[in-house]
């Protein structure tokens, strides 16, 4: 694999890589050398990319691996709250600011969640990957991935449900 | 959407028991903005979800190795070349210098010959000098005489 094939394999995935290392590291700039550190790994195994079965998935259990790693050995003390812009350019100030409000605190439901179901809501709701897929790149059986992301679900629909409570009364 | 369409489906989603076509209707239904009250709570979820692979990777692919090793192929490639033609050159001048030395070692003989009469030349040209010198004894004579004088 050269360069310029190397680069055309990493193009569509760069962003998933990246998003995952956000969802695992929490904080951008970790995130954002925790993918770059990826491609150099990656590209010292490009000769043997090809030859997984699954290069892409590949590519995304390395960035799970990496960034589990990164957690491990604590790099990565400086806990930021992800900023993300969520704009609606039609609804209105008050509508913008609840909506953001709103997927702020989905944001930390999410981060309150284990990180391996953090990595299962990252790889399925927000990738949409398929299950055989998400097998390979987060090392589980198919149906403990099921039953981990049903739990992380009902989780989170748990806690926006109290959110909601709370605001009503 | 209806309704009855969209419940059973999230009941499955909740299970972990949807397929990812199925997971695109909810995505749809809860992008669309109508959304059945009862499923208020799913909006934000779906929402963030969407606005979650919005995400995207800012910096730049960089692979420094890249360049390098690239460079360093090159590198050395083309360094073997450079020093496979030094090789060459080498032995071609090698070569030539010894055949330079084998032509004068034919004309050794010769050489010292000239050298010899050279020399020979040389000594017999010293000799004719030293004989002239010998007039330089009679200053030692007359100054003998003046020394005895006093």
């Amino acid at each position: 694999m050269d360069q310029q094939r190397f680069l055309e394999f990493i193009e569509p995935l760069q962003d998933k890589m990246y998003r995952l290392s956000v969802r695992l590291l929490i904080s951008k700039e970790a995130a954002q050398d925790a993918t770059q550190e990826v491609f150099m790994k990656l590209w010292k195994l490009k000769g043997k990319l090809n030859s997984y079965d699954n290069p892409q998935a590949f590519a995304m259990t390395v960035t799970k691996n990496y960034c589990l790693d990164q957690l491990k050995l604590k790099k990565n003390n400086n806990l930021r709250i992800v900023h993300n812009n969520y704009e609606d350019e039609r609804s209105s100030l008050q509508k913008e600011i609840e909506a953001k409000d709103e997927l702020a605190h989905v944001s930390e439901i999410i981060e309150g969640l284990n990180k391996q179901e953090q990595l299962l809501i990252q790889l399925r709701d927000v990738e949409q990957l398929e299950y055989e897929e998400i097998a390979k790149i987060a090392e589980m059986k198919e149906t403990a991935i099921r039953v981990a992301l049903s739990r992380a679900r009902k989780k989170i629909r748990k806690e926006i449900l109290k959110k909601h409570r709370y605001g009503t009364v | 959407m209806e309704r009855s369409k969209i419940k059973p489906l999230l009941t499955k989603y909740l299970e972990g028991e949807t397929s990812l076509s199925e997971e695109k209707i909810l995505n749809e239904y809860f992008a669309s903005g109508k959304v059945d009250p009862t499923f208020e709570e799913y909006k934000p979820l779906f929402n963030f979800f969407e606005e979650q692979r919005k995400t995207a990777f800012e910096g730049e692919v960089n692979l420094p190795e890249k360049k390098s090793t690239f460079l360093n192929k090159k590198y050395y490639r083309w360094s073997a070349i450079a020093a496979s033609v030094l090789i060459v050159c080498s032995v071609y001048f090698f070569n030539q210098k010894q055949t330079k030395i084998k032509s004068t070692e034919v004309n050794h003989e010769l050489a010292m010959k000239h050298t010899q009469d050279l020399l020979y030349m040389m000594t017999n040209v010293m000799n004719d000098g030293k004989k002239q010198l010998q007039y330089l004894n009679e200053f030692n004579t007359t100054q003998n005489q003046i020394i005895q004088q006093k």
